[in-house]
């Protein structure tokens, strides 16, 4: 079983379709992260080795390169980053099967690192983006 | 949402007391730029993500504010924002739908 982070624009009720799987769930608004941005918020999960949830992908995509770039550049410890799974708006993918697409990808992907996946809607299945 | 699914209990509200209700719960985000990601800054919800649900719902206030834990009042903010930039809003659900390779075409 997984720990998930929820970003602040996730559904709480989410949070309990994925906690009833076994998962560990915390939310941003748990943490008072709510008006945290991505970057505070990809640290925060990061810290606690929580997976990120979010329905923003193209931001924290963005965050997950930079996060890596960055450390290269200023010759940092590579310090991995938490895995970030990105799931479009529910009226694209209801919440109920996003929680089954993320239970799929938790048993197909086993725990990794500086990872972040969409869920492509056309193929209809996940798809590594960093 | 076109306005003949604007909830009926703010449909007829003034210009004043709209901009009051918006104002109450809608501002610019500090981090992201422009209209089509403005936020509700006490509850952490982008207004895409709450007009995406209201789309999703037939614009059922009470559900939505049941769902996202929030005040139908603030939910009512929403749809009277998203009624005043629909343009801007539909486009950003819809950039966010193509992130994900949704085909729009068809």
């Amino acid at each position: 079983m997984a720990a998930l982070y929820f970003d602040a624009d996730v559904q709480p009720d989410f949070a309990g379709l994925l906690s009833a799987d076994g998962n560990e769930v915390v939310t941003a608004r748990e943490l008072l992260m709510r008006t945290a941005s991505d970057a505070e918020h990809l640290a925060e999960a990061t810290s606690r080795g929580f997976i990120v949830v979010t329905h923003n992908g193209s931001d924290f995509k963005t965050l997950c390169i930079a996060w890596r770039v960055w450390r290269q550049l200023w010759r940092l410890e590579e310090i991995p980053h938490v895995d970030v799974i990105a799931i479009p708006q529910r009226t694209l993918l209801p919440y109920a099967r996003a929680a089954r697409e993320i239970g799929m990808l938790l048993i197909r992907e086993p725990r990794l690192w500086n990872q972040c996946w969409y869920f492509d809607l056309t193929a209809e299945t996940w798809v590594r983006k960093v | 949402m076109d306005r003949s699914t604007t909830p009926s209990r703010i449909r007829d509200l003034t210009d004043q007391d709209s901009d009051d209700l918006i104002n109450r719960y809608i501002s610019l985000h500090p981090h992201r730029t422009g209209i089509a990601n403005a936020w509700l800054p006490q509850y952490g919800y982008s207004v895409w993500i709450l007009a995406d649900a209201l789309n999703d719902t037939g614009a059922d206030v009470a559900r939505v504010a049941r769902e996202y834990e929030i005040p139908e009042e603030a939910v009512e903010a929403v749809a009277l924002f998203y009624e005043r930039y629909r343009k801007t809003i539909d486009a950003r659900i819809l950039a966010n739908a193509i992130e994900f390779n949704s085909i729009l075409d068809d």
